[in-house]
């Protein structure tokens, strides 16, 4: 009898385990189709563009640059590349550090742009563009997004820093998040209203997300500020998820929750800070990237967190191919394409799996 | 073996003082001792106190060294404190949530181990079939199972238990405290449960601590403690302990004697 009940206890645990294993078996190939599916949405932006290069063109090409005239490898190569790649890491950057805010503060709403970190990177700029109009070409480059980088940064600060006066709780740190958003796009505002219609202009530009002002450099910055960054959001990986069981247990549990989310603050202030200040808003990715993955994968933020990161990576670089092809010839900002297609995306993906994801 | 000592335990919250002198007997290993007294009278702040580090005025001693002179990761390997409010309704299963909590603070077993602990606690707690199951679709009292096994998944030596057995059926309060219990008694540690069900305090603890606002009101061993006059005094209702057929104590509310106190 007692034998009899040991064997069904083992094979119970055993029940448990193989089950498991097929979870998450099929997570880990999600992880890779969204990879996949990355990869695909990037082959797709590279080959779509006003000049007219097919896929077969551009392929060639960029595996045997020396058979391009001139023409065609600046435009591969200065132009398409980088193009694509940006969309790639941008998408990556914010939609992973979309997914770290949302779950530290658990508020499926926040994102790096409600947090205000975004408008103060748009604040930063104008505020460049208004100070210096003068100052063009090199120093415009290399000026404009250290201005727009510092400021987000003194905006995450603040934001760290009033919070932690008053015990950091999450829906402290949001509240202060949507003031800073009030308080850096009224400051937008009143530099416009005192600037010239062509530096308002500029500034309207900048603030509109625009993939195609990226070269080189800033892929290479971006990409290597996420390869530092990631790996600690990896390491984090178990102290995310365990925070999905709510604050109080977790606090319960000895996990110091105040510190891993001034930990987590700090990676994404410094992830959409370098996002936004080469490309400008591109709020929607940071919100919606990390809500599909968190459909598709569950919470687990072992495959979360990469999941995150291929959604995101996968949505910009889609966006950011309709941005080239919707409108024959011309390239709309990518800005408006993220909103105006993802959003109905996101309403139907919401309602079709609502209650999949459930917060409190 | 571990050895609880609460002497002179003084917390404020808000400018309030929530507790007031609070010195509790010394709590020895494989005890279960029973947290009981009526609403807000500071039974979670004490347990809270107890495993989160607020501010305190007094003394805590585990082992004899006082808490304050241990590292926040010792603290938290050593005490381990159920909540009153059960996990969130998020998209994890129960089985994602164990794990992520035994690998979040740095448990030091294997794979293999964490999951016998893990499929142990399940069984035990009948949470088997419900392993893979996200938790925003189980019962309140599933949940709330959960949360103990959260709390037991580090084989702590202090278990603090806030009303555990809340929003559990008949079966399963009596299976979550003997699973406290027995936890207490194989493995040398003290469990503190509050309970507001005081026929499963009685039943299930070895030492009760009453708390009426803020202060101790009684300690001792359950049937000494409670009396007639305490309930009337600390509850303020008219009741009576009748001992069952079986010998064992039964406590029976028949009325409230006397307005609440405004
Ligand atoms: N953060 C806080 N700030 C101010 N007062 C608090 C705080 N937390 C609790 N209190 C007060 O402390 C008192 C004791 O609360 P506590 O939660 O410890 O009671 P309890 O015995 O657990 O009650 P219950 O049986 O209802 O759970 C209450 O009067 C409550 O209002
Ligand atoms: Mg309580």
């Amino acid at each position: 009898m007692s034998k009899a009940l040991h064997e069904g206890q083992e094979a119970a645990t055993s029940g448990l385990f193989d089950q498991y294993r097929r979870i998450a078996l099929r997570r880990a190939v999600t992880v890779a189709a969204l990879l996949l599916l990355a990869g695909l949405a990037f082959l797709l932006d590279i080959t779509a563009g006003p000049a007219g290069l097919g896929f077969g063109d551009v392929i060639s090409g960029i595996l045997d640059p020396a058979s391009l005239d001139r023409r065609t490898h600046v435009i591969i190569w200065d132009v398409r590349l980088p193009d694509a790649l940006i969309a790639l890491v941008v998408g990556a950057a914010l939609s992973l550090a979309g997914v770290e805010t949302q779950t530290t503060l658990n508020n499926p709403l926040a994102s790096p742009f409600t947090l205000g970190i975004s408008a103060a990177a748009t604040l930063g700029a104008a505020f460049f563009i208004v100070v210096a109009p003068a100052v063009g070409g090199f120093g415009q480059t290399l000026l404009l997004p250290a201005f727009a980088f510092s400021f987000a940064m003194i905006a995450a600060a603040a934001i760290l820093g009033f919070s932690g006066l008053h015990g950091g709780s999450s829906t402290t740190i949001v509240l202060y998040g949507i003031a800073l958003v009030f308080l850096c796009e009224a400051m937008t505002a009143a530099l416009q209203y005192v600037a010239s219609a062509e530096v308002i202009q500029q500034i309207v530009f900048w603030n509109m997300g625009n993939l195609t002002r990226a070269g080189w450099p800033e892929v290479a910055v971006v990409a290597s500020v996420l390869a530092v960054i990631l790996p600690f959001s990896l390491r984090d990986v178990w102290r995310l998820t365990a925070l999905r069981g709510g604050e109080d247990q977790a606090r319960s549990a000895g996990l110091s929750v105040t510190r891993i989310r001034i930990i987590v603050m700090i990676r994404v202030a410094i992830l959409s800070a370098v996002a936004v200040c080469f490309v400008g808003t591109i709020g929607f990715v940071g919100l919606v990237g990390p809500h599909i993955a968190r459909m598709l994968l569950g919470e687990d933020h072992r495959f979360l967190v990469p999941g995150a990161c291929c959604t995101g990576a996968a949505l910009l670089s889609l966006a950011s191919w309709l941005s080239k092809v919707i409108v024959p010839g011309a390239i709309v900002p990518v800005y408006i394409i993220t909103a105006i297609i993802g959003v109905p995306v996101f309403l139907v993906l919401i309602s079709w799996r609502r209650k999949e994801t459930s917060w409190q | 073996m571990a050895v609880m000592q609460v002497s002179d335990l003084g917390v404020r919250l808000s400018g309030r003082e929530i507790l007031k002198g609070v010195t509790l007997p010394t709590l020895q290993g494989g005890q279960v001792v029973g947290l009981v007294g009526p609403n807000a009278s500071g039974k979670s702040t004490l347990l809270r106190t107890l495993a989160l580090g607020r501010a305190f005025s007094g003394e805590i001693a585990l082992d004899g060294a006082p808490v304050l002179s241990l590292s926040r990761r010792d603290r938290a390997q050593r005490l381990s404190l159920m909540p009153q409010t059960p996990p969130i309704g998020s998209t994890l299963t129960p089985f994602e949530l164990l794990r992520s909590y035994a690998r979040a603070t740095r448990l030091s077993v294997s794979d293999r181990d964490l999951g016998q602990r893990m499929a142990g606690l399940l069984g035990q707690l009948g949470l088997l079939p419900d392993a893979h199951r996200r938790l925003n679709e189980l019962s309140g009292g599933k949940r709330q199972l959960v949360g103990l096994c959260l709390a037991m998944i580090g084989e702590p030596e202090y278990l603090l238990l806030d009303e555990p057995t809340s929003a559990l059926d008949l079966r399963w309060q009596l299976t979550a405290l003997s699973v406290a219990r027995d936890f207490a008694r194989d493995r040398g540690a003290v469990c503190i449960a509050a309970l507001h069900d005081i026929n499963l305090a009685l039943r299930f603890c070895d030492v009760l601590v009453v708390l009426d606002q803020g202060r101790l009101a009684a300690a001792g061993a359950p049937e000494e403690v409670m009396t007639a006059e305490l309930l009337a005094r600390v509850y303020g209702v008219s009741a009576r302990l009748e001992r069952c057929s079986q010998g064992a104590p039964v406590l029976i509310a028949d009325a409230v004697a006397q307005p609440a106190p405004v």
